[in-house]
């Protein structure tokens, strides 16, 4: 395994927003995290960049390890190393993701300058190759131009060359289409799996999207309210679902057979980080709901198949 | 961006017709007529239709308007009446005194305020932000003038350091560069904190730090690019400010200039020669504003390259 | 609602640097006040044979060019530079209430006029603006208050006209011009109270601006004249005296200083309670 994450809290403050979080992620592999906005998706993401400082967070406990190398309580020197290196991150918005006042090439040759090393002629003509092979067309034109000058497909394929330039190992794209229209979506998500299969890189896609886990992904985490309630295959996620909200999830995924009112959105609401409800977070929202779902966390179990799930009624229905 | 500027020269024209027509008004508005300043006691009244003739008093305002601009326009700023002397000449004399305090205060306020801001932000809530927004309070809340006061006080008299008033030498200049500029500082300084937290937040900085840039880097390269942005402006809003210390400043320190001039002026009611500071000042207000718009557009790309 | 308006202020006070500010400003009011009673010499007796003497028990500021306390010079001074700061503060903000509510609730010409105004003023420093004013009422202390009310009219009238344009976006003003209610009820039983807070910590944070004009004006000679003590005027007085008798010059000026501090430390202790930062950065 390239990456392995054990036991992940995160916290801020008094607050955990990510709690007992635990997945892993090898080579040419493509992992999906789902959840809803608040799930912790996103904090999870920051907590394997080592940038949870950034915002005010630490990690808690637990442990997030890659490639051998232990991340939780890294010094930073050593974890600046690593990141846009071995491991890079793509953010959620293209638009508010690169310096306005840079043009877009030479912050493409960052990375490959501070981590390959290379001289500014040849950052230069690696960043050049980058964005032929992420098709952006006239890449040494483009490469001259300021980020307000380009379309938001054509600045998120920036924001995923900045990413390639360290020549990492591992990418964390966090929500890479969802500021971007449909038909950019699409061609994003593909040059996305290719890259992954080309490189033999290993990916972590986080998204709300079902829709794009199941195109893309070959295993999924669903989270909810900082846990992952449900791990496996993505075909096993998709036929045999069995976390009743990982259910609902997939409910909501709109089919061509719909006929129109069939879609169930999921009752109720994301409960608040500071209001957790006592046992399983679900709870309120749960139609499996038991006693005992009051009282008692649920934590992740394994069978066959490497499918974990975080129910105490997963076998009710 | 040429154009851009070409622009904005031209729409300068009715801007300083309006300036030197409410400089012009201000001055004539004021009460007392200036005849009764020039006249000795005893004067007959013959003499004074003479004088008033002489300065071109006895016509009506909207003449005596259209005579000074057409003078203006010739590059003539009319006869100083009380020391009988081309206000011109004056004022080409005074000029460079001003512009030399001016300037030096305003690249001393810049430099330190945006250094402090800097140091500020980058160690936003610990101790030594305080310490500067502390400092940063004193400065704002200290009377330039007192300061003057209290630099020559210490550095000149007790301690001999440097020539105590006048404008000989470069290190005459040391003391009203402090005096004027410790309250740009504090502006500037203000600011560039504010601004430098505020960029700071935004997700591009995230993704620089993920990229795996040093912190030092990602602060001086690219976070204060972004928030000189409105130091910019501020300066250039604020360049009257710099300016309005100056006249203090000089008066403080015994320096020619502008602002030595014009309180000699007012005090001594000599209305062409406050007409035409008050001109100058208020076009080397006009044209700062201009400059700092000018160099704010050439560094957001957005507007340089927006702009036609 | 009109019930936790004080609530705020209570909160103010609760902090620490509110405290400690608040306490000070209080102090200085009192000094200034009660002037006649606490000063312990008469502010204009003189006495020629203690001339320029360092402070002492007997005189704890020491004495000026003509033997007068400084003490007392300092608390009567105290008494003019704060009431003709307040003063001139309070016409200013008066007059940009009425201006800039007019043209945030008009607009049109009349708001484009103004501004016009206001925008040629605002990039003025108000040490200029003043000057001229003196220069054309005249020195003495109504022309320095009506120099620094118009030195800061543009920075009220824009505060007060931002504010009412936003306020007028409001849902609650739309709801009430349907049930058909005036200009004048709308602007001033709707509009003015909701601008208002803004408007007062500009006030007390720009009373200290003022203080610091008041005594520039004073440092010219062009403010209260002789022998009426202020802050700004003793240290007229004083410069020819400065290298013997510092003191004269040096106390007015921390007086100035700690008073303007301290009026800015209350402000940001209310602007933090009240909350209204971004208003205040908006205009």
């Amino acid at each position: 395994m390239l990456l392995t994450v054990e036991g992940l809290e995160v916290g801020f403050g008094a607050f955990s927003p990510v709690d007992d979080v635990a997945f892993s992620i090898d080579r040419g592999e493509i992992l999906g995290i789902v959840g809803e906005s608040g799930s912790g998706k996103s904090l999870t993401a920051i907590a394997i960049m080592g940038l949870l400082s950034r915002i005010g967070g630490r990690i808690v406990a637990g442990r997030i390890c890659f490639d051998g190398i232990e991340l939780a309580g890294l010094p930073e020197a050593k974890l600046r190393r690593l990141r846009g290196g071995r491991i890079a991150l793509i953010t959620q918005n293209p638009m508010t993701s690169l310096d306005g006042m840079m043009r877009v090439g030479p912050q493409i040759d960052q990375a490959a300058r501070l981590h390959l090393g290379l001289d500014r002629r040849a950052a230069r003509a690696r960043s050049l190759e980058l964005m032929a092979d992420l098709r952006i067309p006239d890449p040494a034109r483009v490469y001259d131009l300021y980020p307000h000058q380009l379309s938001g497909g054509m600045k998120q394929r920036i924001v995923i060359a900045m990413a390639l330039a360290g020549d990492p190992e591992l990418l964390v794209a966090d929500e890479p289409t969802t500021a971007l229209d449909v038909t950019v979506q699409a061609q994003i998500v593909q040059i996305l799996v290719e890259l992954v299969k080309r490189r033999g890189l290993a990916m972590i896609l986080i998204t709300h999207d079902m829709g794009v886990v199941a195109q893309t992904c070959d295993r999924v985490a669903v989270m909810y309210c900082g846990r992952v309630i449900e791990r496996a295959q993505v075909n096993a996620i998709f036929e045999d679902p069995r976390h009743p909200y990982t259910q609902a999830l997939i409910r909501c995924i709109p089919r061509r057979d719909m006929t129109r009112g069939s879609m169930q959105p999921i009752p109720g609401m994301v409960p608040n980080v500071a209001n957790q409800p006592a046992g399983c977070r679900f709870n309120p929202r749960c139609p499996r709901v038991a006693d005992i779902c009051h009282t008692e966390i649920p934590g992740l179990r394994v069978s066959a198949g490497d499918h974990g799930v975080a129910c105490l009624r997963a076998d009710a229905a | 961006m040429f154009l851009f500027i070409i622009k904005r020269l031209v729409l300068l024209v009715p801007v300083f017709f309006v300036v030197s027509l409410v400089v012009f008004l201000i001055i004539h508005l004021v009460p007392g007529n200036p005849i009764d300043n020039l006249m000795r006691a005893g004067s007959s009244s013959a003499q004074r239709v003479q004088i008033a003739a002489k300065y071109g008093l006895d016509r009506s305002l909207a003449e005596q308007y259209f005579v000074w601009m057409s003078r203006l326009m010739t590059g003539d700023l009319g006869t100083s009446i009380i020391q009988g002397r081309p206000v011109g000449a004056l004022i080409a004399r005074n000029l460079p005194y001003s512009l030399q305090l001016g300037g030096a205060a305003l690249l001393f306020s810049a430099l330190t305020g945006i250094t402090a801001g800097v140091l500020a932000a980058s160690f936003h809530g610990t101790r030594l932000d305080d310490g500067i927004s502390g400092l940063i309070l004193l400065g704002s809340t200290v009377p330039s003038f007192w300061l003057g006061l209290l630099l020559i006080l210490v550095f000149a008299v007790w301690l001999g350091w440097v020539p105590i008033s006048g404008a000989r030498g470069w290190t005459s200049l040391i003391l009203p560069v402090i005096a004027t500029g410790v309250g740009g500082i504090a502006l500037v300084a203000r600011v560039t904190r504010i601004a430098m937290i505020e960029t700071a937040r935004q997700d591009f900085v995230m993704l620089l730090h993920a990229k795996g840039l040093s912190p030092l880097v990602i602060q001086l390269r690219h976070v204060l690019r972004h928030a000189l942005v409105p130091v910019v402006t501020i300066l250039a809003l604020r360049i009257g400010w710099i300016l309005g210390g100056t006249v203090t400043i000089e008066y403080v320190f015994a320096r020619p200039g502008l602002g030595s001039l014009l309180i000699r002026g007012l005090n001594q009611r000599d209305y062409p020669l406050v007409q035409a500071c008050l001109l100058m000042l208020a076009m080397a207000v006009i044209l700062g504003t201009l400059i700092g718009d000018i160099v704010q557009a050439a560094m957001d790309p957005r507007q340089r390259e927006e702009r036609p | 609602m009109r019930a936790v308006r004080a609530m705020p202020m209570l909160k103010a006070i609760a902090s620490v640097k509110g405290s400690i500010a608040g306490l000070y400003l209080l102090f200085l009011i009192g000094g200034a006040l009660f002037a006649p009673w606490l000063s312990p010499y008469p502010y204009d007796q003189q006495d020629l044979t203690i001339m320029n003497q360092p402070p002492s028990l007997t005189h704890l500021m020491g004495t000026d060019e003509f033997g007068r306390d400084v003490l007392s010079r300092m608390i009567t001074g105290a008494r003019t530079s704060l009431s003709v700061s307040v003063t001139a503060i309070g016409v200013s903000v008066l007059s940009g209430l009425i201006l800039g509510a007019a043209c945030g609730y008009f607009g049109g010409a009349f708001d484009r006029v103004v501004m016009i105004g206001v925008d040629l003023t605002w990039s003025f420093p108000e040490i200029l603006i003043a000057l001229m004013l003196v220069a054309i009422i005249g020195p003495g202390l109504q022309g320095v208050v009506l120099a620094i009310a118009i030195a800061y009219l543009a920075q009220f009238t824009r505060l007060t006209r931002t504010q009412v344009m936003v306020l007028k976006g409001e849902t609650f003003v739309e709801a009430t011009v349907n049930l058909g209610a005036g200009h004048t009820h709308i602007l001033f039983a709707h509009l003015l109270p909701n601008a208002l807070a803004p408007v007062l910590v500009a006030a007390m944070l720009a009373t200290g601006d003022a203080i610091i004009l008041e005594a520039t004006l004073g440092f010219f000679g062009l403010g209260a004249q002789p022998p009426t003590p202020s802050w700004g005027a003793m240290m007229s007085s004083g410069t020819a005296q400065l290298f013997i008798a510092p003191w004269v010059i040096l106390l007015p000026g921390l007086a100035v200083a700690l008073t303007v501090i301290f009026l800015n430390l209350f402000g940001d202790a209310i602007i933090t309670a009240l909350d209204i930062r971004t208003k205040l950065r908006e205009a």
